[in-house]
């Protein structure tokens, strides 16, 4: 009894060390960059360099789209900090949105996304744009049974997720492995940060009234990511359109729209969820007297019934030179965010 | 072998006999009301005690350093910062797991954050840390960024002129002076031993607005730079929480 238990015991031994080795993927390790809020539930782990690979792929391929000729990076191009040049997206169909397509950088820190927030997380919201008939205009199974087909998608599959059949669970999973490295935090502000950046005077007048109690951006457009994530009506329009409303049903929440980050500006023109400002000069207008106040205009907009905060052209010249600090050259050239084709 | 056996055996009983004492976990469980409704985000129906109709559409607060002490004077120390949000359940429940065994006959915490406390590194680094942080050009020359101790925000008003009226209350250290202040409740005497306890705390909103002063929305356009007007938040918090119900269960 005794000795075939030990055998038995042993015997288990031999065969789990004997088991075929399941293919190894590579951890890929993301850094939290300086003064960055941390990663809060584990959104950090579980991301390999096949799963980057194969996500980038995917994001630049335009395999996803219904006719073949359109990609994520169609409307979302690195060197427009991942957003889109043209006020509204333009599908595969020629439908015209009604929508700016949104910068695709440090959204590892979301847990809301799109304009409204109706998708609460990256791998959700990847799997919108492919079957949205003003957008890509397919069907996953379609796609997914192309990508099946396709060899070198075979193979980073089989690398990204070993021994697992190909779903489009798994894509949106490798694209949003790919999103998560997209991160932006090499500008010059983020240099100030650690010294080897001095503002220019001009600099310092624009930071002082970005954190001033009068124009006040900074309760809105907090931190370093440049936004508190949060939604908010900034008094565009005297009668907003719904923007969270259409998620919450909650009529308070009407006009209120996720705030954009105010990194990489530049490069993310045009402004606001429709696009209605082609320069920054125009939204500083809005924010100095153009705001109309409607019965969900945020609290922070102290100033919302003088139509704005009032800013002097010089004022207002300070403050776009203090927005530019947060351009990030690094993050639009990077070649590893590049095209993989 | 045989003897091994009996080895493990004692050991697993010696462990069940041990009698020493554990620690346990205490909860802190908050309810917001205004005037002994449960708060209401974004409802135009409180009135104020200046005369004001008025709504609440943003709470959020920190309670710090919960300090639990013993019968015999000692103080376990809970030194961290914790986020209160009205909209989200989740954080009005705040628990202390491995309190030391004990008698405990009284609780203290901090409203806001002390001045010693209250540098950038005291909190984790989250988003909704990072955004109550009051960053250090706003201070006056040579203090550091600190955190804000509450932000309530809403409007009042506005129904009977048609017109928003804003008001926000963001209360913390004014150009670094300790706006923070200790709440402190004498509790019925319990013991901590291998048990959870949950102590029920009464948030009365409206007494931010009156007891001893009343605070009238009109009056105060900035609460931020504005020692003044953070004099009187100072003073009407101390009624602001109430303890309520103690409950021990055994674990
Ligand atoms: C036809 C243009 C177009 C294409 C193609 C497109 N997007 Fe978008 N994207 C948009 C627009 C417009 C929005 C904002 C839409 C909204 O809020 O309803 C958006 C929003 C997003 C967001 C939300 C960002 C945030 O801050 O909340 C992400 C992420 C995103 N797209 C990723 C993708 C991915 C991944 C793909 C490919 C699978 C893709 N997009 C394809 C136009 C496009
Ligand atoms: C009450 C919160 C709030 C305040 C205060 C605020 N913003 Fe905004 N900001 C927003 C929101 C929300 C949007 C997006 C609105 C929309 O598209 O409907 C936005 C959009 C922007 C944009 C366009 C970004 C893009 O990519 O489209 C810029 C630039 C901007 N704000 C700068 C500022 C400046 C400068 C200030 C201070 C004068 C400021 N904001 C104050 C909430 C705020």
């Amino acid at each position: 009894m005794k000795n075939s238990f030990i055998i038995l015991f042993l015997l288990s031994f031999v065969f789990s060390s004997c088991k075929k080795d399941k293919k190894q993927t590579t951890a890929y390790t993301l850094l939290q960059p300086y003064k960055f809020p941390v990663f809060e539930n584990d959104v950090e782990k579980g991301i390999t360099e096949e799963g980057i690979a194969l996500g980038r792929r995917l994001f630049y391929d335009p395999i996803l789209s219904g006719d073949g000729t359109m990609a994520c990076a169609t409307c979302h191009k690195q060197e427009d900090g991942f957003s889109d040049k043209r006020q509204f997206s333009i599908g595969i169909d020629g439908s015209v949105g009604k929508l700016q397509a949104m910068p695709i950088m440090n959204l590892i820190w979301n847990e809301d996304f799109f304009w409204n927030g109706r998708s609460k997380s990256l791998e959700n919201q990847a799997l919108e744009p492919v079957e949205n008939p003003i957008e890509m205009k397919a069907h996953w199974n379609i796609v997914i049974d192309k990508i099946k087909d396709d060899k070198v998608y075979q193979e980073m599959f089989d690398d990204a997720f070993p021994e697992q059949e190909i779903t489009k669970e798994l894509a949106v999973d490798a694209i949003a492995q790919f999103e998560k490295i997209l991160i932006s935090s090499n500008s010059k502000f983020d240099k100030l940060l650690i010294g080897e950046y001095a503002m220019t005077e001009q600099e310092q007048r624009g930071r002082a009234l970005f954190f001033s109690e009068e124009a006040d951006c900074f309760h809105c457009h907090t931190g370093n990511l440049m936004t508190d994530l949060s939604f908010h009506n900034n008094g565009l329009d005297a009668n907003p359109k719904p923007g969270l409303e259409t998620v919450t049903n909650n009529e308070n929440d009407k006009g209120k729209f996720k705030t954009p980050s105010l990194r990489n500006l530049a490069a993310t023109a045009p402004y606001m969820h429709d696009g209605r400002f082609a320069t920054l000069d125009e939204v500083l207008d809005f924010y100095s007297s153009g705001v109309q106040v409607s019965p969900t205009i945020d609290e922070l907009m102290k100033q919302g019934t003088n139509g704005g905060v009032q800013l002097t052209e010089q004022e207002k010249e300070d403050l776009k030179a203090y927005l530019l600090l947060f351009n990030d050259p690094n993050f639009l050239t990077n070649p590893a965010f590049a095209s993989p084709f | 072998m045989k003897n091994f056996l009996g080895l493990l055996l004692t050991t697993v009983v010696l462990m069940a006999c041990n009698k020493k004492p554990e620690a346990g976990n205490f909860t802190l469980n908050l309810s917001h009301e205004v005037d002994g409704e449960r708060l209401a985000l974004d409802n135009m129906r409180y009135s104020s005690p200046a005369g004001h109709t008025y709504e609440i559409t943003k709470l959020w607060y920190y309670l710090s350093d919960i300090r639990l002490i013993e019968t015999d004077g000692t103080i376990q120390n809970a030194a961290e910062g914790f986020l209160v949000k009205a909209e989200d359940t989740n954080t009005q429940s705040i628990s202390l797991n491995d309190v030391a065994a004990g008698n405990y006959n009284k609780i203290q915490f901090q409203f806001g954050i002390s001045k010693a406390n209250n540098v950038e590194d005291y909190l984790v680094a989250t988003v909704d840390n990072q955004s109550m942080f009051w960053p250090e050009q706003m201070e006056a020359e040579g203090e550091k960024g600190d955190y804000h101790y509450m932000k309530l925000e809403g409007n009042y008003d506005s129904l009977k002129t048609g017109k928003l009226n804003p008001y926000i209350v963001h209360s913390g250290p004014t150009n670094g002076a300790d706006n923070s202040f200790i709440i402190e409740f004498p509790l019925e005497e319990f013991e901590i031993n291998n048990n959870s306890a949950e102590l029920n705390i009464k948030v009365n909103l409206k007494e931010w607005l009156q007891n001893p002063t009343v605070y009238d929305f009109k009056d105060w356009k900035m609460v931020m730079m504005n020692q003044n007007a953070q004099n009187i938040y100072k003073a009407n918090g101390q009624s602001v929480f109430s303890a309520g119900q103690l409950t021990i269960s055994e674990e």
